[in-house]
């Protein structure tokens, strides 16, 4: 099976002028952790995660520790101040993504090796959707 | 590629009820039964283009448990969607089908209001997408508050993208828009109502209606009404200098759900298939006529639309 076999056709997508408001309010609304970015002229951009979001708003001090159980109350005043900016600031470009000719299995070794949960699905440049580990999984109990 | 837009769209529920009546329980059994599907002008013109190979890219707005329901639905006939998602919910529209009285009974919801957040997230997708298709279709009714000449923006933003635009819409949303240069209009006369002044109620009347609006938005090619095919299943197409009458050689019909969205869909496939405007109003009716000879709401394949095709004439043509 391949990725197109699987993947979920939906490109709800933000342009990299959208604000971090918009980002996390489509975030919460589609119920995804990463947003994929296309640009004006409809090429893929690059991706943003939640983690992308939440590592930008960490104080200085707390960042590059494995574990953050306790934020300090500047996350969330840092979090405030950050809401207007654009996205383009935030965006992952290098973040991974298949294309809908790979196999399920090189998806997988993707969301295992990057600990990501969402892929975009991009064929030259155009983003075609979304691959979610969970999709991959329930396919292949199915099968 | 082809898009469509739906800014209030549906999740639809038909109950097929044999002597449906009031103030009576009526228990669903298997037989009778019941139909949920995602619903709206332009999620209706998506499927159906669906079903006859034309791949589409279905925009709107739709939110909450409905939404999220009509999404899934829609994906699973493989139409690719880019909605914005709302914090409110997508409307209900509930339909009851008997079979024995012939009888249909319809309630739809108003649909929710939208907020400015909500327009600015599909503006950006939108602006996007044009890119990428070579007819957008903006087709139904706009939500609650929304200015009523919403598509006119969209039409321009489509038209400088070099992308052709179909506007399927009540009167009132069409002559708030109007005049902003789509490719084709089709009036969605419904709830009937005057159209730019005009009551349409005969062919010539929706001929004079047609030939009016061409003449005040001259980017305008294909004017269509479809709401005489309660008579004689006619159908009026008013183009740049002509106007054609189709008729079927057998008008009768179960039901019209979806009979005008499966014109515009019909004229969209035969315009991307480089057809003339007169060979396009022929797909149209055979896509019209077909969803008319089914009892639940279809999408009819390709072989079963073009055996309609040699049963519809046009049997009369104007120059004008």
């Amino acid at each position: 099976m391949k990725v197109r076999d699987v993947f979920c056709h939906d490109i709800t997508s933000l342009s990299e002028n959208m604000t971090v408001r918009m980002l996390i309010r489509t975030m919460s609304l589609t119920r995804n952790h990463a947003v994929p970015i296309v640009s004006k002229d409809n090429r893929y951009y690059g991706c943003i995660d939640v983690y992308d979001i939440i590592d930008a708003c960490l104080p200085d001090y707390m960042k590059g520790l494995t574990s953050s159980a306790i934020l300090p109350t500047k996350f969330y005043d840092n979090l405030r101040s950050i809401q207007a900016r654009k996205i383009s600031e935030f965006v992952d470009r290098n973040y991974p993504f298949v294309s809908p000719d790979d196999s399920l299995n090189y998806a997988e070794t993707i969301f295992n090796k990057t600990k990501r949960r969402t892929l975009p699905v991009v064929r030259k440049d155009t983003f075609l959707g979304i691959l979610t580990q969970l999709e991959l999984l329930t396919v292949v109990l199915k099968d | 590629m082809i898009g469509t837009v739906t800014i209030n769209p549906a999740l639809e529920k038909l109950y097929f009820i044999e002597d449906f009546t009031v103030n009576r329980l009526h228990r669903l059994s298997e037989v009778q039964g019941v139909q949920i599907l995602p619903g709206g002008k332009g999620v209706d013109i998506s499927r159906l283009l669906k079903n006859v190979g034309l791949d589409s890219i279905a925009l709107g707005l739709a939110g909450g448990n409905n939404g999220r329901v009509l999404l899934v639905e829609l994906r699973k006939t493989g139409v690719t969607t880019g909605f914005t998602p709302t914090e409110n919910e997508t409307r209900t529209n509930i339909y009851i089908l008997d079979n024995k009285n012939h009888t249909l009974t319809q309630i739809n919801e108003s649909g929710s209001c939208v907020d400015e957040d909500d327009i600015h997230l599909f503006m950006d997708q939108y602006e996007r997408v044009v890119q990428q298709v070579d007819i957008m279709v903006l087709a139904g009714a706009l939500c609650p508050g929304m200015d009523r000449g919403f598509y006119r923006e969209l039409v321009l933003i489509a038209a400088e993208a070099g992308c052709r635009t179909f506007l399927h819409a009540s009167p009132d949303i069409l002559e708030a828009s109007l005049p902003c240069g789509p490719t084709c209009i089709l009036p969605d006369m419904r709830m009937g109502g005057l159209f730019f002044g005009h009551k349409l109620r005969s062919p010539d009347s929706c001929i004079l209606a047609g030939s009016e609006i061409i003449g005040r938005d001259p980017d305008i090619e294909l004017v269509v009404f479809s709401h005489l095919v309660r008579q004689d299943g006619m159908l009026v197409a008013v183009t740049r200098n002509r106007a054609m009458i189709f008729k079927p050689d057998d008008s009768s019909y179960v039901n019209l759900f979806g009979f005008s969205n499966a014109i515009v869909a019909g004229i969209v496939y035969g315009m991307s298939h480089q057809k003339s405007f007169q060979e396009a109003m022929y797909y149209g009716c055979a896509f019209g006529y077909a969803v008319t000879r089914e009892r639940e709401k279809s999408s009819p394949n390709l072989d079963v639309i073009k055996s309609y095709l040699p049963k519809i004439r046009c049997c009369e043509e104007r120059s004008l």
